[in-house]
């Protein structure tokens, strides 16, 4: 049998740092305004009785994932770990993926992809132009990540969508997705559902939901203990 | 007949200003291929914009006009049929500029082959990609079948691209009957008013070519185009009717859910448009209209209503289903841009200019709405024998 991947973020642990959004653009070259990993904030209340709610929110990894069956071309699917998963190659940029996810987590690649680094012009007159330290770095994106190439395109062609995959290319090789492995107060967590001796179970005995979990999705991120 | 069919100088006046309509539609698609779709006010947030919008539109009326034909010709409705040809060409002359602005739409357009080579038999957009492809074929069969007059073949034609009509059409539908988290799409209703609105297109749209086409070149609208536009008008008077039962229907039960999308065409951002544009310009008005009169100019008027109503309803739809954001989150907004308007308005200009020149050079109107009454004398005469 094969992995079936899932995600736990304990949202008391959460401090609400953002730094899972920041790595994952890292990680994963993604270009301004294109977040796979992001979060939702809600300030709901009037002074002094305010309340302030933060949450890690990606691609939920469903297990019966609208946007894969809305898909004309097979470029979204599951892999045999249970992951979703998007076909950079194949892709035709039709969005049906999009109208059909009901999360909002795919971005659309309306631009060539990190345009700013072809700019000419520099901050000032004492710092170099993007389109200089990129030439330097000799890379498309002067903080280039190699190791997304693994089974993905690691920079997005125009006219294709992108989103989450959970860091295919790091749990192939045992390690946690970056965001997990970055986060501050050690909040995430990606286990094997179908291994009855992995640590998510335990994790789970814990309160958790899924995100409208009432629409059959069967998403795969449990957030556990929220306030 | 034929020697009427030249042009006169401002029907190739007209020509002369939608070649240039179409000029500007092909600058702007040019532009787009050149430099993607950041010209397009689609976002993250609102992933179809108005392309999708004239799509749907296009597609439909194309369906509609090719359900009216095949359907008169199939259920013995004679004193329609000389329509037939003519309605089968507009068909295409709608259909085929309507696929080139969806394809404006597709990020990849380089890649379409892999709807071929790697199919996905559950997702809705495939089924529509491949039977409006099987579908234009069918259509321009038909369409030769009666340009060389071959009736057997035409008539056994009929059935397929009747069937081919009602199928692309509930699958365009289907694509939006299925996204469960969007109450403006979801159910299979949808796909069954996408049906009906196709119908109601192109029973519209066709009653306002054969009204122009008649007037600009035989100077009077003859008997039998009277007869056909004040029968076009009774069926247009049903489909309005049964269209605001839909929405009736829609509106109630979307009520009980109370989802921010009823609030937004109930009374919210898309208020005006949904009650002005689509229930009382594109339901309301033309209904009315054709209770008080069934005169051909009434007809065209309430058609041309009718039209527009149709149109801003996919909007909405379309558009409007796309507004709200999960988790509570600010509403998205969508604005059009210039490149977007001049795609569609250039590829409806495409169809007029191609209609123009089938009824130039492919004699869409092979059965002369004046010869239709000795032929059925002439029959009955035959029958008589
Ligand atoms: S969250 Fe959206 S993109 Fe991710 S698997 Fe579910 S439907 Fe697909
Ligand atoms: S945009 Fe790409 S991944 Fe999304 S449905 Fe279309 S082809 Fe599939």
């Amino acid at each position: 049998m094969g992995k079936n991947y899932a995600m736990t973020i304990d949202l008391q642990s959460c401090i609400g740092c953002a730094a899972c959004s920041v790595t994952c653009k890292n990680e994963n070259n993604t270009d301004d305004g294109i977040n796979w990993m992001h979060f939702l904030k809600k300030e709901t209340g009037t002074f002094p009785n305010v309340r302030y709610e933060f949450m890690p929110a990606l691609c939920n990894h469903c297990d019966n994932a609208p946007c894969i069956k809305a898909c004309p071309v097979t470029a979204m699917y599951k892999d045999e770990d249970g992951l979703t998963l998007h076909d950079a190659d194949k892709c035709i940029g039709c969005k049906a993926c999009m109208a059909a996810c009901p999360y909002g987590v795919i971005s659309y690649n309306k631009d060539n992809p990190h345009e700013y680094w072809t700019s000419e012009e520099a901050w000032s007159e004492l710092s170099a132009t993007p389109a200089h330290v990129k030439q330097e770095t000799g890379e498309t994106l002067p903080y280039y990540n190699p190791e997304r190439a693994y089974n993905y395109e690691a920079i997005r062609s125009r006219g294709v969508v992108e989103k989450c995959q959970l860091c295919d290319h790091r749990l192939k090789r045992d390690e946690q997705p970056y965001c997990v492995e970055r986060c501050p107060s050690e909040a995430m967590y990606v286990g094997d559902l179908n291994d009855p001796d992995d640590k998510i179970h335990e994790i789970l005995k814990d309160e958790h939901k899924t995100l409208k979990d009432e629409l059959g999705t069967k998403p795969k991120v449990y957030y556990i203990n929220s306030f | 007949m034929t020697e009427k069919l030249s042009f006169n100088k401002t029907t190739i006046a007209v020509i002369a200003v939608l070649l240039v309509v179409v000029a500007a539609g092909v600058f702007a698609m040019v532009n787009t291929l050149i430099q993607g779709q950041v010209l397009f006010g689609s976002s993250d947030q609102v992933p179809w914009n108005l392309l999708i919008v004239a799509y749907v539109f296009l597609a439909l009326m194309a369906s509609g006009m090719c359900m009216f034909a095949s359907g008169a010709h199939l259920f013995g409705f004679e004193k329609y049929q000389f329509l037939g040809k003519r309605s089968i060409f507009l068909a295409l002359a709608v259909l085929i500029p309507g696929l080139v602005v969806l394809a404006m739409d597709l990020g990849r357009l380089d890649r379409v082959y892999y709807f071929i080579t790697s199919p996905n038999l559950q997702a809705p957009m495939w089924w529509m990609g491949a039977t409006y492809g099987i579908y234009v074929v069918l259509l321009l069969a038909e369409f030769i079948a009666m340009h060389v007059k071959n009736e057997k073949v035409m008539h056994y034609l009929s059935y397929f691209t009747l069937v081919g009509a009602v199928a692309a059409t509930s699958i365009l539908g289907g694509i939006f009957a299925t996204a469960v988290q969007r109450p403006l799409w979801y159910g299979g209703s949808t796909s069954v008013f996408f049906v009906l609105s196709a119908l109601l297109t192109g029973v519209a749209a066709l009653s306002i070519f054969v009204y122009f086409t008649q007037k600009s070149l035989f100077k009077q609208a003859s008997e039998n185009v009277s007869y056909a536009l004040s029968g076009l008008s009774k069926l247009l008077g049903v489909l309005l009717a049964v269209a605001l039962g839909f929405n009736a229907w829609k509106l109630i039960t979307m009520f009980y859910t109370g989802t921010p999308d009823f609030a937004m065409i109930f009374n919210g951002e898309y208020a005006l448009l949904y009650w002005g544009g689509v229930i009382t310009i594109g339901l309301v008005i033309p209904l009315i209209a054709l209770i008080v009169s069934r005169s051909p100019v009434t007809m065209v008027v309430a058609s041309s209503f009718a039209l527009i109503g149709m149109f801003i309803d996919k909007y909405v739809t379309v558009i409007g289903g796309q507004l709200v954001q999960p988790f509570g989150q600010e509403m998205a907004v969508y604005s059009t841009t210039v490149t977007e308007w001049l795609i569609f308005i250039g590829a409806m200009a495409a169809t007029v200019v191609i209609y123009m020149l089938g009824i130039k050079y492919l004699s869409l109107d092979d059965h002369d709405p004046h010869q239709l009454k000795d032929e059925k004398e002439d029959r009955t005469a035959a029958e008589a024998l």
